[in-house]
C-alpha cells in the first residue's frame, strides 16, 4: 500500500486546496517570481500561519531585508504581530551579516535541532551565490543544503528571483530541477492593469491544480481567487 | 599473551565510558564489515558497516584501552553519534571504500601542545575527527562536529548561567583547559570585525601541529562557542567564524563572535 504523503498547510486561502491539502511534509519548494510579485509576503505568511494556525515554529533566513524591515513592512501591513512571535522565539528572523554559507548552515541547523523549527524560508536563494567563489561551488553547496534539509523534519520554501512578464517566458535554472516543488508568482500587465497570479509548476509526490489562479493582496495577506481562472 | 580486548561504541545507544561494552577484538574482526580503519600510535580504531566503532590496542586488555582513550574523545564520539542519528546521517560503505581511505594512517604531531596537559589522547581524538571527514564527507563532518559542540555548550551554559560575558568566557576557558581542548585567550579585537568577541585557541586539540589543508577544521570549537553565546544571549542570531586555524597555515586558531542585527 502506498502511504499518503503527510501535508503541511500553508494557511494561504485557496492554495491548500490547489495543493490537495498542503505542501508535502519535509519537501523543499521553490517560490519564484519577478520583482514585487509578493514572494517575501508569501514566505512570511507561510511562517505566520504556521505558528498562529498550526502551532509550528518557523525560521526566516533573510539574505536581503533586515528583521526590522520585515517586521515593519511585511508584518504591520497585515496586522501580523511578528514582533511578539520573535520575542517568544516562535519565529526566528535571522539576517546574514556576511555571505557565509557555514554561518547560514549553523543557524539553520541550530533552529531545527535545538529550537524545533518545522518551517523554513530562505529569501532570496539567489543571494546564496554570494557565499561561493563560483557556480560549481554554489551547486555543491545547494545540493548539500537540500540533502541536509531532506533529512530533517522541516518543510522549506526557497525564494528565487526570476524576471519574466509572461507565462512561457521563464528560463529554468538548476534550482527548478532539484527542488521538490515549484510555485510561480506572476505579475502581468493586462490592458493597463496589473494582475497577480499563482501557478503550481510542479509538486513531487502529490496531485495538484494545473491552473493559474489570480490572487489579491488583501488586509489579511495573499488570497487566491479560485473561481476566476486566468 | 593476553587476548586483545576491544571497546565497542554501539551507535544505537548513548554511551558513556562506564557503560561501554567490552568484547574480544577477535570476535569483532570481521573484514566484511570493516568500513574504515584508523590508527594512532598504539590504538587502532575500526568503523563497521553495522554502525559500530571499535578500538583496541594490540595485546592489551580493556583497562589499558580505557586509560588510552580519554573521556574527551569519548565525549566527542558520543555526541557525534547522537547527532548523526538526529541528522539521519548514514555512512555509505561503498562510497568510503571507493575513496580508498581504508587503512589510512594519520601521523599526528602533537608536540606543539606543550602546555595542554590532560588525559586526552589527542591522536585518538584527531583520528576520530578525521575519520568523520572520510566517512561522511566534508559537509556532513563539519555539520556533525559543530553540532556536537553546540549541544555540549548549551547544556554547559544552561547549568552555569554566567552573569557577564567575561564570566562566560572564563568558564568556557576553564572547561577547554580541563578537557584539553586548548588554551582560550581573549583578544581585544576590532569591534567592527567581531562585535562580541575575538577569541584565540592555542594548542587546539583538533588542529595544533597539523599541516596546511586549506580549511579551518575546529568545527567542534566553533559550534561550542556559538552554542555558548546563543545560550548566554538567548538569541539564535549569532555567527561564529574560525578565521585562523592551523589548517589554514596559522599557528593558533582564532574565532570571531558576532551578534547579528535584529
Ligand atoms: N498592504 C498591502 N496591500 C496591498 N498590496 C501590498 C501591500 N503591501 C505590499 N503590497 C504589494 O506587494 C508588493 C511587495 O511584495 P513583496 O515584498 O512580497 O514582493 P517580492 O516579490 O518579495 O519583491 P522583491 O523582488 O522586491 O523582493 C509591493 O510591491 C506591493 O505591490
Ligand atoms: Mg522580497
Amino acid at each position: 500500500m502506498v502511504k499518503a504523503l503527510e501535508k503541511v498547510l500553508t494557511g494561504i486561502e485557496g492554495l491548500d486546496e490547489m495543493l490537495n491539502g498542503g505542501l508535502p511534509r519535509k519537501h523543499n519548494v521553490l517560490v519564484m517570481g519577478g520583482p514585487g510579485s509578493g514572494k517575501t509576503m508569501f514566505g512570511m505568511q507561510y511562517l505566520y500561519n504556521g505558528f498562529i494556525k498550526h502551532g509550528q515554529k518557523g525560521a526566516y533566513l533573510s539574505l536581503e531585508e533586515t528583521p526590522e524591515r520585515l517586521i515593519q513592512d511585511t508584518g504591520q501591513a497585515f496586522g501580523w504581530n511578528l514582533k511578539e512571535l520573535v520575542e517568544n522565539q516562535d519565529l526566528f528572523i535571522l539576517k546574514m551579516e556576511k555571505f557565509n554559507f557555514q554561518n547560514l548552515m549553523d543557524m539553520m541547523q541550530s533552529t531545527i535541532l535545538q529550537q524545533n523549527v518545522k518551517r523554513i524560508v530562505i529569501d532570496p536563494l539567489s543571494l546564496m551565490h554570494m557565499c561561493f567563489k563560483n557556480e560549481t561551488e554554489f551547486r555543491v553547496g545547494l545540493f548539500n543544503m537540500l540533502e541536509f534539509l531532506g533529512q530533517q523534519d522541516v518543510t522549506t520554501l526557497l525564494i528565487a528571483e526570476r524576471s519574466f512578464s509572461e507565462r512561457g517566458g521563464i528560463e529554468f535554472g538548476l534550482e527548478e530541477f532539484i527542488t521538490d516543488g515549484v510555485i510561480v508568482l506572476y505579475n502581468f500587465t493586462r490592458k493597463n492593469e496589473r494582475i497577480r497570479a499563482l501557478e503550481i509548476l510542479k509538486m513531487r509526490g502529490t496531485d495538484h491544480s494545473k491552473n493559474i489562479y489570480p490572487f489579491h493582496i488583501t488586509p489579511e495577506g495573499i488570497v487566491l481567487l479560485q473561481e476566476e481562472l486566468l | 599473551m593476553l587476548k586483545s580486548e576491544a571497546m565497542v561504541y554501539d551507535l544505537k545507544h548513548q554511551l558513556d565510558l562506564g557503560k561501554l561494552s567490552k568484547l574480544d577484538y577477535l570476535d569483532y574482526a570481521d573484514e566484511e564489515k570493516t568500513v574504515l580503519e584508523r590508527r594512532s600510535d598504539e590504538v587502532r580504531i575500526f568503523f563497521f558497516s553495522d554502525g559500530k566503532i571499535t578500538a583496541f590496542v594490540e595485546g592489551q586488555g580493556f583497562d589499558y584501552l580505557k586509560e588510552k582513550i580519554a573521556s574527551a574523545a569519548v565525549d566527542l564520539v558520543t555526541a557525534i553519534e547522537d547527532i548523526k542519528r538526529t541528522l539521519g546521517l548514514k555512512f555509505d560503505t561503498k562510497e568510503v571504500l571507493s575513496l580508498g581511505s581504508q587503512g589510512d594512517i594519520v601521523d599526528v604531531d602533537v608536540s606543539v601542545r606543550k602546555t595542554t596537559k590532560s588525559s586526552v589522547d589527542v591522536s585518538v581524538l584527531r583520528n576520530l575527527h578525521l575519520a568523520l571527514y572520510d566517512i561522511a564527507g566534508d559537509f556532513q563532518a563539519e555539520r556533525v562536529a559543530s553540532q556536537a559542540g553546540e549541544l555540549k555548550a548549551r547544556e554547559f551554559v544552561s547549568s552555569i548561567k554566567p552573569d557577564s560575558k567575561d564570566e562566560l568566557i572564563d568558564v568556557v576557558a576553564k572547561r577547554f583547559k580541563e578537557e584539553g581542548i586548548g588554551i582560550l585567550e581573549k583578544i581585544e579585537g576590532d569591534q567592527k570585525i567581531a562585535k562580541d568577541a575575538v577569541l584565540r585557541i592555542h594548542e587546539s586539540a583538533f588542529a595544533a601541529g597539523m599541516p596546511y589543508v586549506n580549511r579551518a577544521v575546529c568545527n567542534y570549537i566553533r559550534g561550542f562557542l556559538r552554542g555558548a553565546f546563543v545560550k548566554f544571549k538567548n538569541s539564535e542570531a549569532i555567527s561564529v567564524n574560525e578565521t585562523k586555524c592551523w589548517g589554514t597555515g596559522s599557528t593558533f586558531c582564532e574565532f570571531h563572535v558576532m551578534s547579528l542585527g535584529g
